[in-house]
């Protein structure tokens, strides 16, 4: 395949967590390849270096070992301020908790990313409102987070994800703090992302959750492995 | 603009905490102010007063101290109308710019008399230059001149204490006579009224008052006197920072005229402020200091807010670190929550300052108002004190490793 479609890449990806005198390897040589545009999902079992994976791609980590290509640029040795760009620019995040800012309203929070990469007030606020609106929340703007739903909190997180029109969306486990029926919701908004074009990776350990993904890879015990374990 | 809004949501969340902050920070503020403007307003005090003694002032006399190698193989003031007249002869080249004789009364009580009215005042001898020396001005009437000296003509000088206490109030009391040992005497001039209450109220006026003085003639007094002996002299020499050079020429000039059996003795103003200077600097450090620590106090508890701030909200960072802020963005948004802090505090103990030194300005008459100097210090100070407490917290804020902040809870 060209180059340009491969949106991250990944070659004999190592990290260690230091115990004491111990080096706990939890990643022992990924490679992976997404193309641009694809929805992928990553199913292995708990502690099988997942998260650990998704931080990495997302460039909120660091590792120890191998190469990391996104966007057709390496990304191995990026310093906290590069990497901080890319996410800023590039990336969004939904997490298992949510992970909104328990002090401010639906708003800021999905205005925050955008104060970052210094979007202007009077943009920010139009981009934010727009976003809570696609995620069907347009009359819970002012809401604090404690006043809403889980689901509601987590359609938060996506327009937060969402406003600065990333490449990539790493999203690790969205559903896993939500009931079923919300979970589906959750992967229908996810879907749309998808079909807007943007690449989606999401961890999962559910096999009905996997199914929206266009492919399904497999991690165990720190590598990749062919079918479920 | 932004990130400022950030900060006082974050402060607003934590009210009480940040009250007592920013109240250090007001307390510390507001005591280094009042400390550095009661010790300036305290210094103005001093000078003005020692300025009604004339700054130029030098005063020599004999030395009768008991170390003195020449103390007792005479008895006197070793000085008489002779070196009067040498001293005005070399005047110039002495750095002299006038000279009067000083003369006390030997053995007898300045009592002033009218009718049965009477008044115990200090009561001295010198010549028609002395009342500019000491910055004394006439109210009413005239001074003396060298013809009423010359002619020892009993005329007087006296303050309005004594033409109350001699003629009652609101009387003019030029051409009033009042006796001096039965001698009769014209008055012929009335002083301003002079302010040393500062001076009065430490009790540095010597048993002076200022406002209960009688001057005359210093030929009057010698002759009341009985013999031609002069206490000391005042001068006032012509350029400040001359004065310890006029005062050991005079001593000098006395002690060769006196064939070496004498020694003399002077004091300077300039020696007086000089030691003022020391005894004010070293009160304003020792206040400056102790409310230094007060606001070295302040900051410790922004530093300690701002830490406890840091670690409560380390989730928090994690999830600003996700959606793309730099450490700068993290380490800019903690310093300024603790510049805000003491800079709000700061403007308070400003406000506080600036308005209590003007109520104690009313209140005492001192010249307490803070110079813009002081405010725009005091404004800086806080700034810097918030940085300085800010920093460390803001920096650990900054570094926090993001996956490991969101994994707290
Ligand atoms: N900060 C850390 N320090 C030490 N061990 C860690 C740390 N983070 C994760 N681990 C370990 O790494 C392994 C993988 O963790 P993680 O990537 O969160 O797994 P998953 O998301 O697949 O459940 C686990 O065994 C976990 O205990
Ligand atoms: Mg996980």
């Amino acid at each position: 395949m060209p180059h340009s479609d491969v949106i991250i890449s990944l070659r004999d990806v190592q990290k260690h967590y230091e115990k004491g005198d111990m080096r706990i390897p939890v990643l022992r040589g990924i490679d992976l390849d997404i193309k641009r545009g694809e929805f992928v999902a990553i199913m292995g079992q708990s502690g099988s270096g997942k998260s650990t994976l998704m931080n990495i791609i997302g460039c909120l980590d660091k590792f120890d070992g191998g190469r990391y290509a996104f966007d057709g640029r390496d990304v191995s040795n990026l310093d906290g301020n590069a990497q901080a760009r890319l996410r800023s620019l590039k990336i969004g995040f939904i997490f298992q908790s949510f992970n909104l800012i328990p002090q401010m309203n639906a708003l800021r929070n999905v205005e925050l990313p955008m104060i970052y990469s210094g979007r202007p007030r009077e943009s920010r606020h139009r981009m934010a409102k727009a976003m809570l609106g696609m995620v069907g929340l347009e009359d819970r703007i002012d809401h604090i987070p404690a006043q809403l739903s889980g689901g509601q909190q987590q359609r938060v997180a996506i327009a937060r994800a969402l406003v600065n029109n990333p490449s990539l969306i790493v999203a690790d486990e969205p559903t896993g703090s939500l009931d079923s029926q919300t979970g589906e919701l959750i992967m229908k908004q996810l879907t749309k992302v998808h079909k807007a074009g943007t690449t989606v990776l999401l961890v999962t350990h559910e096999p009905h959750i996997a199914e929206y993904a266009q492919r399904t890879v497999y991690i165990s015990d720190g590598k990749m492995v062919k079918g479920a374990a | 603009m932004e990130t400022i809004q950030q900060a006082w949501l974050a402060l607003r969340d934590h009210r009480l905490r940040t009250v007592l902050c920013i109240l250090g920070i007001t307390i510390g503020v507001a005591s280094v102010m009042a400390v550095s403007t009661i010790s300036k307003g305290g210094n103005h005090v001093v000078y003005s007063e020692l300025e009604t003694f004339g700054l130029n002032s030098v005063w020599v006399y004999r030395d009768y101290r008991a170390d003195s190698p020449l103390k007792r193989q005479r008895s006197g003031s070793g000085i008489d109308n002779e070196d009067y007249q040498a001293l005005r002869d070399r005047a110039s080249s002495l750095g002299i710019a006038k000279v009067s004789p000083v003369v006390w009364p030997n053995n007898w009580r300045g009592r002033l008399k009218f009718g049965n009215r009477y008044s115990d005042s200090t009561l001295f001898g010198v010549n028609e230059q002395y009342a500019a020396m000491v910055n004394d001005v006439l109210e009413t009437g005239r001074m003396f001149n060298s013809n009423d000296i010359n002619r020892k003509q009993p005329v007087a000088i006296i303050t309005p204490d004594i033409v109350e206490k001699l003629y009652g109030t609101n009387e003019n009391a030029i051409g009033k006579h009042f006796l001096v040992r039965d001698r009769r005497f014209q008055v012929i001039g009335v002083l301003a009224p002079k302010s040393r209450d500062f001076l009065a109220s430490i009790g540095s006026e010597g048993g002076q008052n200022a406002n209960d003085r009688v001057l005359m003639p210093y030929t009057v007094i010698q002759s009341l006197n009985n013999e031609k002996s002069i206490n000391n002299f005042q001068i006032e020499v012509i350029e400040f920072d001359d004065a310890d050079r006029t005062g050991a020429a005079v001593q000098q000039v006395l002690t060769q005229r006196h064939r070496n059996r004498l020694s003399y003795q002077y004091d300077t103003m300039a020696g007086y402020i000089k030691t003022s200077d020391r005894i004010l600097g070293g009160v304003a450090i020792v206040g400056i200091v102790a409310a230094s620590i007060s606001l070295l106090v302040g900051g410790m508890g922004i530093l300690n807010m701002m830490s406890t701030s840091v670690l409560e909200r380390t989730r928090e960072i994690g999830i600003r670190k996700s959606v793309g802020a730099s450490e700068a963005d993290i380490q800019r948004q903690f310093l300024l929550e603790a510049v805000m802090i003491s800079l709000i505090g700061g403007a308070l103990g400003l406000a506080i300052g600036y308005i209590s030194s003007v109520v104690l300005a009313r209140v005492t008459e001192f010249p307490l108002i803070p110079s813009p100097m002081v405010l725009v210090g005091a404004l800086l100070v806080s700034i810097a004190v918030g940085i300085a407490a800010g920093y460390l917290p803001a920096r650990r804020a900054a570094k926090m490793h993001a996956v490991d902040a969101l994994r707290t809870d």
